[in-house]
C-alpha cells in the first residue's frame, strides 16, 4: 500500500516564521493528529498540501503523486474541511449542495448526503451566515465526505465546538476509515477526544516536526509523576522530559524507562506530552 | 463478542484485547472457525486506534489463536483442548503452590483450608 | 466552471434589484433626453459595478481557498470571471440590436448594425480588461476604489458626449469615408487582443496568488 502523504525537505519562509525542513510520511489507511500550538505552522503544512501556497524548496506527493502534476479530476479525491465556511454567506445549503454538484460533476453523492444530513439536519433555505459553529462545521463535513475522496485534511475543523459534536465528528471518522483506502489528517492544537483513534501522532513545533510516531508507542514511553523537589533532584536528568514547579511540589513528564519502578506514574495523554515538551525548554 | 476496556488497567489495550479473546477461545465462547471482527470495525465500534486493534489480532495469530486471511478477515484456529488443558493444569499448579505457602505463613490447618475453597466454590457458583 | 457561474449568479441575486434599479434610472434619463445612444454604453457600467461586488464578495467568503484545492485548475477560475464580462457584452449587443429595430433615434439610424455591435463589445470589455488585472492583483479593496474612479470619468465622459450629438453625427459622416466594414473589423481586432492580454495577465498573476 501506498504512502498517502510525503512530505521530503519541505520548506516555506513567512514572514512570521520559517516552516521546514519537514520529512514527514503518512501511510494510506491512518487516521494521523498533526498537533501543535498555534502558529507552529500546522496550517501552513496543510495550505501548502492543497496548493494554496507553493513551497520554497522540497517535495510534496500525495498518493505517490507530485501535486503539481495532478489532473483537475484526480484532485477530487481530496477532501479537505477548514475552522470556517468558505461559501458566500448569503447562499443557503440548497445553493452550497447545487455548487457542489456542478463542481465535483461525476464524483458528487446524492445519496450520501441525503444520509449525512438525516443526522444532521441542517436547514435547506437558511443562509449560512446565520449557521452556528457546530452547523459550519457540519455543513464542512458534509461536503468532504460526499465526493469518494481518499485522503481527508481536516484543518483546526473542531476548534471550539461542544464535546457532542466532536463525538459526532470522532463518529464520522471512524466510520471513514472503515475503508482502508481512505486516511485522515486530523491538524489541531486540541485533540482531547480524538486522540482516542488517532493511530500516528506527528508534532510540530516552530516550524520543527519534533516526532511522528505511533500514538501507543508515544503514550506508552511517557508518564506524569507527582513529586517533591528533592525527589525531582533523585531522577536522571534523561528522563524528565519537562516540569512544572509549584509551591507545593512538582509535576514531571518523564520516561518511563530511565525511571525506577518505584516511582509512580500515571498516564500521560497526548496533549500532557505536548505541554511538557513545550513547557519544558522554558 | 464482549470486550470491555478499562482505561484503569495497568495493562495496554492491544494487550486487554488480545487476552479477552485468548479467554473467549479457549473457554469456547468463540467457536473455531468463527469470523472475528474486522480490525477497523473493532477500532471504531471501540474507540481505539486501528494499530492498536491490529497489534491484539498480529499476537494473536503469532500465538495460534487465530488465522487471518487476506481479503476475507481473521478466523478462530481449532484449539487442541489437551494443550489448553495442560497449561491451564501447569497454571493451577502455580497457584496452589502459592495457596500452599500463604496458608502455612497464616497457620491454616489443612480442613480450614478445603473449607475455604468450599466457601468459595459456592460463592462462585451463586454468582454465575 | 459551471459551478462557478452560478456561484457568482447566486452571489449576485442580491444585488439585481440594485442594479435594474439604477439601469431603470439611467434609461429615464436617457429617454427623456434623447440621448438613446447613451443607453447601451449603460453596459459598460454593469461589469464593472458587478465585478466590484463579486471581487468583494470572494474576498470576503475566501472562497478561493475552496475553490483552488478542489477539481479546476486557476485558469478556469479567472476564464470563468472573464467569461461573465463576455455573457454581459453579448446582452448588451443584443438589447441595443433590439433598441435600434424598435426605436428611430436619429442617432443610431446612422451607424450600421456591425459597427454597434463592434463598438460595444469593445467598450464593455474595455474597462473589464483593466479592472480584472488589476482586482486580481490588487484585490477586493483596492479594486473598488479604481472602479469608483474609472466610473466617474466615465460618467463625466458620457455627460459630456451626450451634449455633444451634433459632433458625434459630424464624425459619423467623416467616418463613411472609411470603409467601415475594415472599420469595424479592426475594432473587433482589437476587442479580441486586449481580451486575450488582459485574460493572459489575470491568469499569470492568479497562478502566482497565495492564500
Amino acid at each position: 500500500m501506498q504512502n498517502a502523504i510525503e512530505l521530503k525537505g519541505l520548506k516555506k519562509k513567512l514572514s512570521s516564521f520559517e516552516l521546514g525542513p519537514i520529512d514527514l510520511t503518512i501511510p494510506q489507511g491512518a487516521i494521523v493528529g498533526y498537533i501543535g500550538e498555534n502558529g507552529a505552522g500546522k496550517s501552513t503544512t496543510i495550505k501548502l498540501l492543497l496548493n494554496l501556497m507553493k513551497p520554497d524548496e522540497g517535495e510534496i506527493k500525495i498518493f505517490g503523486t507530485p501535486i503539481n502534476r495532478f489532473s483537475t479530476k484526480e484532485k477530487k479525491d481530496i477532501a479537505y474541511v477548514f475552522d470556517d465556511l468558505y461559501f458566500p454567506g448569503d447562499m443557503n445549503l440548497k445553493n452550497v449542495l447545487s455548487f457542489c454538484r456542478k463542481f465535483y460533476k461525476d464524483a458528487w453523492q446524492d445519496q450520501t448526503v441525503s444520509e449525512l444530513n438525516a443526522r444532521f439536519q441542517l436547514p435547506l433555505d437558511v443562509a449560512i451566515k446565520h449557521f452556528s459553529r457546530g452547523m459550519k462545521m457540519q455543513l464542512g463535513m458534509l461536503l468532504a465526505l460526499s465526493h469518494n475522496a481518499k485522503l481527508l485534511l481536516l484543518d483546526e475543523a473542531t476548534s471550539g465546538l461542544d464535546p457532542v459534536i466532536r463525538d459526532d465528528v470522532l463518529d464520522l471518522l471512524l466510520d471513514y476509515i472503515q475503508d482502508e483506502t481512505h486516511t485522515v489528517l486530523v491538524s489541531s492544537h486540541i485533540l482531547s477526544d480524538l486522540e482516542k483513534a488517532a493511530d500516528y501522532i506527528a508534532f510540530i513545533h516552530k516550524g520543527k516536526l519534533l516526532f511522528m510516531e505511533t500514538k501507543d508507542d508515544l503514550v506508552s514511553q511517557y508518564g506524569i509523576a507527582s513529586l517533591t523537589k528533592e525527589q525531582l533532584e533523585e531522577i536522571d536528568p534523561k528522563a524528565i522530559v519537562g516540569k512544572r514547579t509549584h509551591q507545593f511540589g512538582v509535576e514531571a513528564l518523564l520516561k518511563r524507562d530511565l525511571v525506577p519502578s518505584s516511582i509512580e506514574l500515571e498516564k500521560a495523554n497526548v496533549e500532557d506530552i505536548m505541554v511538557f515538551m513545550i513547557k519544558g525548554e522554558r | 463478542m464482549n470486550i470491555q476496556i478499562k482505561n484503569s488497567s495497568n495493562d495496554p489495550i492491544y494487550l486487554q484485547i488480545k487476552n479477552q479473546i485468548r479467554d473467549a477461545i479457549i473457554n469456547g465462547e468463540l467457536e473455531a472457525n468463527e469470523r472475528l471482527p474486522s480490525i477497523r470495525l473493532l477500532a471504531k465500534e471501540l474507540r481505539i486506534s486501528v494499530i492498536t486493534t491490529k497489534r491484539a489480532y498480529d499476537e494473536l495469530e503469532t500465538d495460534g489463536f487465530i488465522h487471518s486471511v487476506q481479503g476475507k478477515g481473521s478466523f478462530v484456529v481449532p484449539q487442541n483442548k489437551e494443550l489448553i488443558k495442560e497449561k491451564l493444569l501447569r497454571k493451577i499448579e502455580t497457584s496452589i503452590a502459592e495457596i500452599l505457602h500463604y496458608s502455612k505463613q497464616a497457620g491454616l490447618s489443612h480442613e480450614e483450608l478445603l473449607k475455604m475453597i468450599q466457601t468459595m466454590e459456592d460463592e462462585h457458583a451463586k454468582c454465575d | 466552471m459551471k459551478a462557478l457561474i452560478y456561484k457568482d449568479l447566486v452571489t449576485l441575486k442580491k444585488t439585481v434589484l440594485f442594479v435594474l434599479v439604477i439601469l431603470a434610472v439611467i434609461c429615464f434619463i436617457g429617454i427623456r433626453e434623447g440621448a438613446i445612444l447613451m443607453l447601451p454604453f449603460v453596459f459598460v457600467i454593469i461589469p464593472l459595478i458587478l465585478l466590484g461586488i463579486l471581487f468583494g464578495s470572494d474576498a470576503q467568503s475566501k472562497v478561493d481557498s475552496y475553490v483552488i484545492p478542489g477539481p479546476i485548475k486557476r485558469s478556469t477560475i479567472v476564464l470563468s470571471r472573464y467569461s461573465f464580462v463576455w455573457l454581459i457584452t453579448i446582452i448588451g449587443i443584443l438589447f441595443t440590436i433590439l433598441l435600434k429595430i424598435f426605436t428611430k433615434d436619429s442617432s443610431l439610424e446612422m451607424v450600421p448594425w456591425y459597427l454597434i455591435i463592434a463598438t460595444i463589445a469593445l467598450i464593455t470589455t474595455f474597462i473589464a480588461t483593466i479592472q480584472l488585472p488589476l482586482m486580481y492583483k490588487f484585490g477586493a479593496e483596492q479594486g473598488k476604489l479604481i472602479f469608483v474612479v474609472l466610473y466617474f470619468i466615465i460618467f463625466g465622459l458620457f455627460t459630456y458626449l451626450g451634449g455633444k450629438k451634433e459632433y458625434i453625427i459630424e464624425l459619423m459622416g467623416k467616418l463613411e469615408i472609411l470603409n467601415l466594414k475594415l472599420l469595424c473589423l479592426a475594432i473587433l481586432g482589437v476587442t479580441l487582443v486586449i481580451n486575450a492580454i488582459s485574460c493572459g495577465i489575470s491568469t499569470k498573476i492568479y497562478a502566482d496568488k497565495e492564500f
